[in-house]
């Protein structure tokens, strides 16, 4: 430790004097003091050498703090202080999650310093990447690698690209899904009556050169042979089962993730999102497996944050917009060719969209670093992309903010009045403690880990023991208004909108709480949901239209009556 | 039809003087078979299949970059892609119109219209017609459907 680290060292009493860590914490005499500089408890911490444990690491971090005070280190000790974590990180095993986390967010702090002052951060880098080998937690692992993609350095480092690539994986895992001899491959692709009705699954594949018979129940047997282009490739045949999962669906994801079916589709509604949660229910969760899997519903990216959490390394292509039926059973078929030929998913992209997709780039492929907005690993409710440490527990499930956040996005996108510029802009970012009856959602703007302005949105702990529907609906109501206010739009129509968005989901869903909702975002009209759906489109959307003429209701609901 | 002829008699003479492996002649001849396929295939495949030719071009072209055969015949499947990219789409559209155009007759012809139905095939059209805004098509298929519409529901509610 260099001795000008030592002024700084604000000592107090242990957190627990008389009771040392069991066992002992060896080789960690020089941490309290990065503990006391870094971790903003200064006046209760010791930096009694020797005593410290994993444990102590593991408390509460407050990056913002810690950010600050990396600031303030000189360039020697900021080095001196990410070898030292390093080394106390070495030391802590896996089942101290929370305390590597927290040392992989210490180190990204004083990397970050190191970067704005511009100073060479190859010491701290190493340290970091020391860390990342050391340690056998994929959560850490995960963090470290996408906390070094949010610095910018798998551009510039061979190394950090290596393992942001784990993460961004450039290509389906092709020793997993088509090993060496492989010549024959099972897949399935989930559809449904709406699937089967509109999408043209069987002239599709028939036009491609592929055998398709009807079995017995409805389902469609496809035996596509699929010869690659480049020669030193070997001939795929894919026994592909076209299945009517039943709607709501049922187990789109049997199989998945398994070892009996690599390759996995989806080809149905989503429903905002709820089209997976049976699959959900009763699938095991995987955190190794590298299946592939194309999620091929309108806006699928709102089932990510779920996906995500259950299989952390399989590879989901998921959909930006609305997925025309047309577009599905080809995007299908050229996956396999796709798949065949070996692409990578830059190659997928250009001959999956090419031509004849009326949305041929509307997928969200496992390397495009936009996805993290929509992730959430460990259920904190912030996305990925924002996301420096990894919660291991957070305490509440965080996520049913975030999936809030997103479908509010989706449907203000979806809905005229708000129009298609709307959606995306606004971002989860946790959890607050919320009062019963008050908002339930707290909205700043910043920049995201992109570099674009957006709306970031902490959701009340009020409303995650909510109906869905309730949570929903109230989140997606109070985004309204603030996109309503910072709109210039009048008060009227603010309220107008924000009530027809969050009602909308009621409308999708026909969940609980409907009265709840009312009474809170149109306190003094009571309107009940069965007509409030006669105030959105066919479709359920919020159009302009339909909005001044519920301004309108609303004025004549209020007018005094003579 | 006449350029493709061209750019492979070219591009044959091109791998002749070019030091091309085996495995990236093979890859030209695949390359080539492609093109001339794209030519043949439905119209609606086209573009997707130069695509697949350029993409073997390039890992070609990567791996054996003395093989210069590879960069010029990508060169001239990157004009055939621009020429094709239109062509599948508007064949795309017709595909789409047709088998709205049939799911708009069985509606007519339907003694009862099943309401759903008519809200799936009006959803469809919209998508259409947001993709193709102004086709007259669409349009003459949405007044036919509305017309379903009003006369399956008078009060035209949902």
């Amino acid at each position: 430790m260099s001795p000008f680290l030592l002024p700084l060292l604000l000592v107090a009493g242990t957190a627990n004097a008389q009771d040392p860590c069991n066992p002992p914490a060896t080789g960690l005499e020089d941490l309290a003091e990065i503990m006391s500089l870094l971790y903003g408890y200064t006046d209760e911490h010791s930096a009694n050498p020797g005593n410290f444990c994993p444990d102590d690491l593991g408390r509460p971090l407050n990056l913002a703090d810690a950010d600050a005070r990396a600031a303030g280190l000189s360039e020697g000790d900021r080095n001196d202080a990410a070898e030292l974590l390093a080394d106390a990180a070495s030391t802590t095993d896996e089942a101290h999650t929370q305390a590597l986390a927290n040392a992989a967010a210490l180190l990204d702090a004083l990397l970050g310093a190191a970067m704005a002052d511009k100073d060479d951060y190859g010491p701290i880098l190493d340290a970091i990447l020391r860390m990342y080998a050391d340690t056998d937690d994929p959560m850490v692992r995960r963090q470290i690698a996408l906390n070094l993609w949010r610095r910018g350095l798998d551009d510039k480092d061979a190394r950090v690209k290596a393992i942001v690539e784990k993460y961004l994986p450039k290509a389906p895992d092709y020793d997993h899904l088509l090993p060496k001899g492989t010549t024959e491959v099972n897949a399935v692709l989930h559809s449904g009556d709406d699937g089967f009705k509109h999408s043209d699954f069987k002239a599709v594949f028939e036009r491609a050169g592929a055998t398709v018979t009807e079995e017995p129940g409805g389902d469609l047997k496809v035996v596509y042979k699929v010869k690659p282009d480049d020669p030193a490739l070997p001939e795929i045949t894919w026994n592909l089962t076209i299945r009517d999962a039943g709607w709501p669906p049922r187990g789109v994801l049997d199989g998945f993730a398994s070892d009996d079916v690599n390759v996995s589709m989806y080809g149905n509604h989503s429903q905002l999102g709820t089209s997976i949660d049976d699959a959900l229910k009763r699938t095991p969760k995987n955190a190794t497996s590298t299946d592939f899997y194309w999620m091929d519903a309108c806006k699928s990216k709102v089932f990510a944050s779920r996906l995500t959490q259950a299989f952390p390394e399989a590879h989901f292509i998921y959909t930006k917009n609305s997925e025309y039926f047309h577009d599905m059973p080809l995007a299908m078929q050229r996956g396999m060719v796709a798949l065949t030929n070996h692409y990578d998913y830059r190659e997928m992209d250009r001959y999956v969209g090419s031509g004849s997709l009326f949305q041929g780039h509307n997928y969200i492929y496992p390397d495009d670093e936009k996805k993290l907005a929509y992730f959430d690993q460990d259920g904190d409710g912030i996305s990925d992309a924002e996301d420096r440490i990894h919660d291991a527990n957070p305490g509440h499930n965080g996520e049913l903010g975030s999936r809030a956040v997103h479908i509010a996005n989706t449907y203000m996108g979806y809905s005229g009045a708000y129009g298609s510029s709307s959606e995306d802009n606004y971002r989860p970012d946790g959890v607050f403690d919320g009062q019963p009856g008050g908002p339930v959602t707290k909205i700043e703007e910043r920049k995201d880990a992109y570099g674009q302005k957006k709306y970031f949105v902490q959701v009340s702990d009020e409303t995650l023991g909510w109906d869905q529907s309730q949570r929903t609906a109230s989140i997606a109501a109070e985004i309204g208004r603030h996109w309503g206010e910072s709109h210039r739009w009048s008060a009227d129509k603010t309220e107008a909108g924000a009530f027809l968005l969050g009602g909308a989901v009621y409308d999708v869903w026909n969940g609980g709480g409907y009265d709840t909702y009312n009474k809170q975002y149109l306190p003094d009209v009571s309107i009940n949901k069965w007509d409030l759906g006669k105030h959105l489109d066919d479709h359920d959307f919020v159009t302009s239209t339909k909005l001044s003429e519920f301004q309108k209701y609303l004025k004549d609901q209020r007018a005094p009556n003579p | 039809m006449t350029s493709l002829i061209l750019v492979t008699i070219l591009s044959l003479g091109a791998a002749r003087a070019d030091t091309c492996t085996d495995l990236s002649e093979q890859r030209l001849v695949a390359a080539r078979a492609l093109l001339d396929e794209s030519i043949e295939t439905a119209a609606i495949d086209r573009s997707s299949i130069v695509e697949r030719a350029r993409i073997l071009l390039e890992r070609t072209a990567d791996e054996d970059p003395a093989c210069k055969a590879a960069k010029s015949l990508h060169k001239q499947a990157s004009r055939m892609l621009k020429e094709a990219e239109p062509i599948s789409l508007a064949a795309s559209a017709d595909d789409a119109l047709m088998h709205a155009l049939v799911r708009v007759e069985a509606l007519e012809q339907a003694s009862t219209p099943d309401r759903e139905e008519i809200e799936t095939v009006r959803f469809m059209l919209a998508e259409l017609g947001s993709h193709f805004p102004g086709d007259e098509r669409v349009d003459a298929l949405v007044r036919r459907v509305l017309a379903v519409q009003q006369g399956a529901d008078p009060r035209g509610e949902k």
